[in-house]
């Protein structure tokens, strides 16, 4: 990083957050505020939308999850747009009839308070706890690879953060998101095209996508209905369907950005934009990492992009067989150098896939030793190929904006998350139970001093990570095991007409209580606690509706 | 609770139209996927 990447990249985030503070500086009342006065046209609600999705992580991470494993990821995103349009056309015509600040508002107007309290609870610890990882997870891969201190890139990520969604609630996140989004796509935009500009001298295009093709890289559908494969067209349109469902039907840091448009087909429109463009844009992110495999058979690259690996093997006793393993990586750098030497030269296909495959294997066993050095050590660096090739082949400049759409993207999504987790706060529980008659500043002063507490709490989250192992594993499993309670009180709301607050609340805290136990005394893999959790709320709510019809 | 926005979701936009619309196009991506899949997977 020189001084114009630097300038770069502050003047980027500098300009947004400015922009995002001085364009929602008057925000008068409470409607203003947490609701961004519901005047957003249907584009800036799509955008906002997609950046709080679009976390950090996933443009460190989906790329290199294309580097390693191929197009597959892909089918994932196959049931979000179904789900996108289940929403819209059941659950955003609801938000809007009966005027909701917070998803968990309309539960107390379909069961009763006591219900609203318990989900707006389970969210509140989920997302508390996701929102410091949002800024943890892209500052220890930045910490790691640009030598910056990971306790000060924790603390001002967040600080930016709180600073704008502070000042200018719900409506300063949606505008900034706009603006981050529109860096995030041109700088991948421009990371897409050096890519091609740096393969074009060697291979075309198709044959780049031909050779990616030959060594597995573009299986994007698989129809195999073996149930141990993560990725198929089937886990993807049942399993990503589901979890699209509860994130955007019953999540706030989603719901907010939504109800944030003028009227319901603003809103609707918002979501039919992420409908059609979310697939093509992971395409997009994903090929970009495909080109990037291809383009490492053509350029130098090391045996572990993540440095930390090799520093933990070169710095321990078993230094001369990781040296020894070194060198003949080098060596395969070395032929692939002279393969190449002319610019122009042809693109041996067979040679490259043969070099690709022998310098695999050296890296597998590379990892081997560091684990066997260190077992913490994190081998797996598929989220340091994309940050590795900026940093190595981009032109200064663009340096520093790929690191601002780096940082952007963490910054939208926190905020997002900040700005849910205050409205939540301020709406479902400090507004609802104290029956404090106050003028609309000091609403708006509340919500604020929540919404610092909540960044505050956040950036702590995010420094205490490191103290924590496998962390946002950790996060995951703490977020599988209240998603799907949550999911089943709004599948209750909407499809179990005649269940009332009562069945609800009581089968909420019976399924809730039973993923807690089986978490502590079943096997199973995380995931599998969204659908039982579902499925645990929607049965016990039919039971103790069968069994006390009309209890209230 | 308030009034609530007014608003009724028959706002002259033929929304099972687009709801058709984007589901063909999701059916359009997966079949040209699968095809990409053939041809070089």
């Amino acid at each position: 990083m020189n001084a114009l990447d630097w300038g770069v990249l502050a003047a980027t985030l500098g300009a947004i957050v400015a922009y995002g503070t001085w364009r929602t500086r008057k925000q008068r009342d409470l409607n203003s505020y947490l609701r961004g006065g519901r005047d957003s046209d249907w584009l800036t609600v799509g955008l906002s939308v997609m950046a709080t999705q679009a976390s950090a992580i996933t443009f460190l991470s989906v790329p290199g999850q294309a580097y390693e494993s191929g197009m597959g990821f892909i089918q994932f995103y196959f049931g979000l747009p179904i789900a996108l349009i289940l929403v819209s056309a059941i659950v955003v015509p609801m938000f809007y009839k009966l005027n909701v600040y917070t998803a968990y508002e309309y539960l107390e107007d379909r069961f009763d308070l006591k219900t609203r309290l318990l989900t707006a609870f389970l969210f509140l610890i989920q997302r508390g706890l996701a929102a410091g990882i949002t800024i943890y997870a892209p500052a220890i891969v930045l910490s790691t690879v640009l030598g910056w201190d990971l306790n000060q890139l924790n603390i001002i990520i967040g600080t930016l953060v709180i600073i704008y969604t502070v000042s200018g609630g719900t409506k300063a996140v949606s505008l900034t998101q706009k603006w981050q989004m529109t860096v995030i796509m041109a700088g991948m935009f421009f990371a897409f095209f050096t890519l091609i500009y740096y393969l074009s001298p060697y291979l075309s295009f198709m044959e780049a996508v031909d050779f990616a093709g030959s060594v597995g890289k573009m299986e994007i559908v698989n129809f195999s209905f073996d149930i141990n494969e993560r990725y198929t067209i089937w886990t993807g349109l049942t399993g990503g369907l589901f979890l699209s469902l509860s994130y955007f039907g019953t999540d706030q840091s989603q719901v907010q950005r939504y109800i944030n448009a003028s009227s319901v087909k603003g809103s609707r429109m918002g979501l039919m934009f992420n409908a059609i463009l979310k697939i093509p844009m992971q395409f997009f992110i994903l090929f970009t990492g495909v080109l990037l495999f291809v383009f490492y058979q053509v350029y130098e690259k090391p045996i572990s992009f993540n440095s930390a690996v090799v520093e933990t093997v070169m710095q321990s006793d078993s230094a001369a067989s990781g040296q020894e393993l070194m060198s003949k990586f080098q060596a395969i750098e070395q032929e692939k150098k002279a393969r190449y030497e002319v610019k122009g030269a042809p693109f041996d296909y067979e040679a490259a896939a043969a070099s690709h495959a022998q310098q695999l294997e050296l890296s597998k066993e590379f990892k081997e030793v560091a684990t066997a050095v260190d077992a913490e050590v994190v081998t797996k660096d598929s989220d340091y190929v994309f940050i590795r090739f900026i940093l190595d082949y981009l032109p200064h400049g663009a340096i520093g904006l790929l690191l601002a759409v780096i940082l952007s993207a963490a910054m939208s999504s926190t905020a997002g998350e900040i700005n849910a987790l205050a409205s939540t706060t301020m709406n479902d529980f400090y507004k609802r139970l104290t029956n404090d008659e106050v003028d609309a500043q000091t609403e708006v002063r509340t919500s604020k001093l929540i919404t610092v507490g909540w960044g505050i709490i956040a950036i702590a989250f995010a420094l205490l990570a490191q103290l924590v192992e496998n962390l946002i594993e950790m996060v995951n499993i703490l977020g599988s095991l209240f998603y799907g309670t949550i999911l089943g009180v709004f599948v209750c709301a909407f499809y179990l007409k005649k269940t009332r607050g009562w069945h609800i609340f009581w089968a909420a805290l019976f399924a809730e209580v039973s993923v807690l136990i089986l978490f502590w005394w079943v096997d199973i893999s995380f995931l599998w606690f969204n659908a039982i959790g579902c499925l645990l709320t929607i049965l016990s709510a039919l039971t103790l509706y069968i069994s006390a019809p009309g209890r209230r | 609770m308030d009034q609530g926005n007014q608003e009724q979701p028959n706002d002259s936009v033929n929304w099972s139209g687009i709801y058709i619309g984007v589901l063909a196009f999701l059916v359009v991506q997966i079949m040209v996927y699968a095809i990409i899949s053939q041809v070089y997977g």
